[in-house]
């Protein structure tokens, strides 16, 4: 359990001890004892700005150095988006650049700044004074960099990026990002959506210019909010990947988060005693209604608790470091949206909140006069398996002649096929796409292959028989 | 907005994104009128009135700042300072910054 709160349950009355705010006339440092306080973390420990400063650099180091996963020979692609926790994290390895030799960080650096201005409703010039602001501030900090648009991870062709000196904007996919995003109903599935594109871009474009790793600039808060929707999104499976330090989900990619451990709170003061401003973009739900999505709700419900309830993130963090599922083994059959093992998998004994959710839609799609009994979520398997057995009748490849596998555009596919080769929570996200052209080009390939390689195994182990 | 001599000279930074409710102007050099004692409380209801440009509930709740906004008088956390209780100073700068944005 969590010491911050342990006195709290002796009482059996309160959960969390309610912040009292501490008027203190010349609060002094906590930790010099000397220089008068200029900011106050967990609601009660106050320090000065030099003595602050130094506990910064000193927590960052050891986020990056206790796992020892980052090398010397490492190439790392940093993430920088503008906001606090990127711009923090690149001033922190700047300065870590130049420390003394034994401290130093040794490592290949290059940044990457990715233009979702299309999405965000900014205006060109909006767009291109942000970028412009992005690019001056990394060669400030002496980052060599590139510049890409979000609309690059749904094409099937390699990402295309350009250098910050060349300051270039490419708009030229925006509307087929807008279109996808438009296909998708409600602001859940599209900031779900969002955040999925963004990190497989991160990945291909890692690869394109030889990272091996990639720094994500997350913070305590971000990934506190992070772990409570993803579970209600259906991502609960996902949680020590998409909030741990470590991602490993591509084997030959990791996605690493050393901001982790600096709450927004922080963020912002380590950003203001070191002159440094952050490059403000709206975001798909800016200003919009707290109730827009359940991000955005999330969101409220954390930073309003946390005012009064300061332990609020580091418990919710906490305690999300702690849970893990053992998702489905078949790491060589991932989702080919997000990456994750596939959750879906049903086995025949099992009771799975999927065939409650099948139940509810096949229930709702009969009308008010039916009644119904445990038998009918049978029937639904059944007819799954039947339509299962239809597909494979017609599929192209059972007609085993001119090699039409090899031409595998020529695979007929249906929206079912996609969905077979999603996890839970990527299915949600398509829930009322339902169509085969609205999804992304690089979805639609991935799957067709994949069922090519099944048909052509299915094919082989009919003459191994 | 008094501009005396007498008035209450300070200085009103907005940061993290707050601007945007303020035009996109980050810094506001101010001369509050000398007709009373001038609380941070009190100085949030004038910026209300006089500088804010639209959404209120994003500012302000209540009589105080929305969660999510940090204030800061001097470089100093303004919790330390007994909040809104806190007396401006000739010559205060005032921070305000949203921490809403992660990443
Ligand atoms: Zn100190
Ligand atoms: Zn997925």
């Amino acid at each position: 359990m969590c010491s911050v709160n342990d006195d709290g349950y002796e009482d059996g009355e309160q959960f969390m001890p309610k912040t009292e705010i501490a008027v203190t006339e010349a609060a002094i440092c906590k930790k010099c004892a000397n220089n008068k306080g200029n900011v106050i973390l967990r609601g009660k420990d106050v320090y000065c700005k030099v003595c602050f400063l130094a506990s910064s650099t000193h927590k960052f180091r050891a986020t990056l150095g206790k796992s020892k996963i980052v090398r010397p020979t490492d190439s790392i692609l940093i993430a920088h988006s503008g906001k606090a926790g990127s711009t923090a994290l690149l001033h922190l390895i700047k300065a870590g650049m130049h420390e003394s030799v034994h401290k130093r960080l040794i490592f290949k650096t290059t940044v990457l700044h990715i233009d979702e201005g299309a999405v965000n409703g900014e205006t060109l010039e909006e767009r291109k004074s942000r970028i412009n602001a992005i690019c001056e501030q990394t060669q400030n900090l002496e980052f060599q960099g590139y510049i890409t648009s979000l609309d690059q991870s749904i094409s099937e062709s390699e990402p295309n990026i350009h250098t910050m000196e060349s300051l270039e904007i490419c708009s030229h996919g925006d509307k087929m990002l807008t279109d996808l995003l438009n296909t998708l109903s409600n602001y859940t599935t599209k900031q779900e959506l969002l955040h999925k594109l963004r990190q497989r871009l991160f990945v291909l474009v890692a690869k394109k210019l030889g990272c091996n790793k990639v720094f994500v600039g997350d913070n305590a808060t971000d990934l506190a909010i992070r772990i409570l929707s993803n579970i209600s999104v259906g991502r609960g499976a996902h949680l020590p990947f998409d909030v741990g330090f470590i991602d490993n989900r591509c084997p030959d990619i990791m996605i690493l988060r050393p901001m982790r451990d600096f709450t927004r709170k922080e963020l912002v003061y380590y950003l203001n005693f070191n002159n440094l401003q952050i490059i403000h973009s709206p975001e798909l739900t800016t200003k919009k209604d707290q109730y827009v999505s359940i991000q955005k709700l999330t969101e409220k419900f954390v930073t309003d608790l946390d005012l009064n309830f300061c332990g609020t993130v580091s418990t919710v963090l906490r305690t999300g470091d702690k849970l893990y599922t053992e998702v489905g083994n078949n790491s060589d059959n991932p989702c080919i949206l997000c990456n994750m093992p596939l959750d879906t998998t049903v086995f025949d004994t099992e009771i799975s909140a999927i065939q409650a959710t099948m139940f509810s839609r096949f229930v709702s799609l009969q009308g008010p006069q039916r009644k119904y009994n445990t038998n009918d979520v049978s029937k639904i398997k059944i007819n799954e398996q039947n339509e299962e057995n239809r597909r494979k009748n017609d599929n192209c490849c059972s007609c085993n002649d001119t090699g039409c596998c090899s031409s595998n555009k020529s695979v007929k596919l249906s929206y079912k096929d996609v969905e077979k080769y999603l996890c839970y929570g990527c299915r949600l996200i398509f829930q009322d796409a339902n169509s085969l052209n609205m999804l992304p080009p690089f979805m639609v390939n991935a799957v067709r292959d994949k069922m090519c390689l099944e048909n052509m195994r299915q094919e082989i182990s009919e003459f191994l028989l | 907005m008094s501009s005396g001599d007498d008035g209450l000279h300070v200085i009103i930074e907005f940061g993290g994104g707050a601007e945007l409710l303020f035009d996109k102007q980050k810094r506001h050099v101010v001369n509050l009128p000398a007709d009373r004692e001038w609380t941070l409380k009190l100085l949030l209801f004038w910026i209300r009135d006089n500088l804010l440009k639209e959404r209120p509930e994003l500012f302000l709740q209540g009589d105080t700042v929305r969660p999510g906004i940090l204030v800061l008088v001097n470089d100093a956390d303004w919790e330390l300072l007994g909040q809104g209780e806190y007396r401006l100073q000739k010559g205060d700068t005032i921070l305000f910054i949203s921490t809403l944005h992660g990443g």
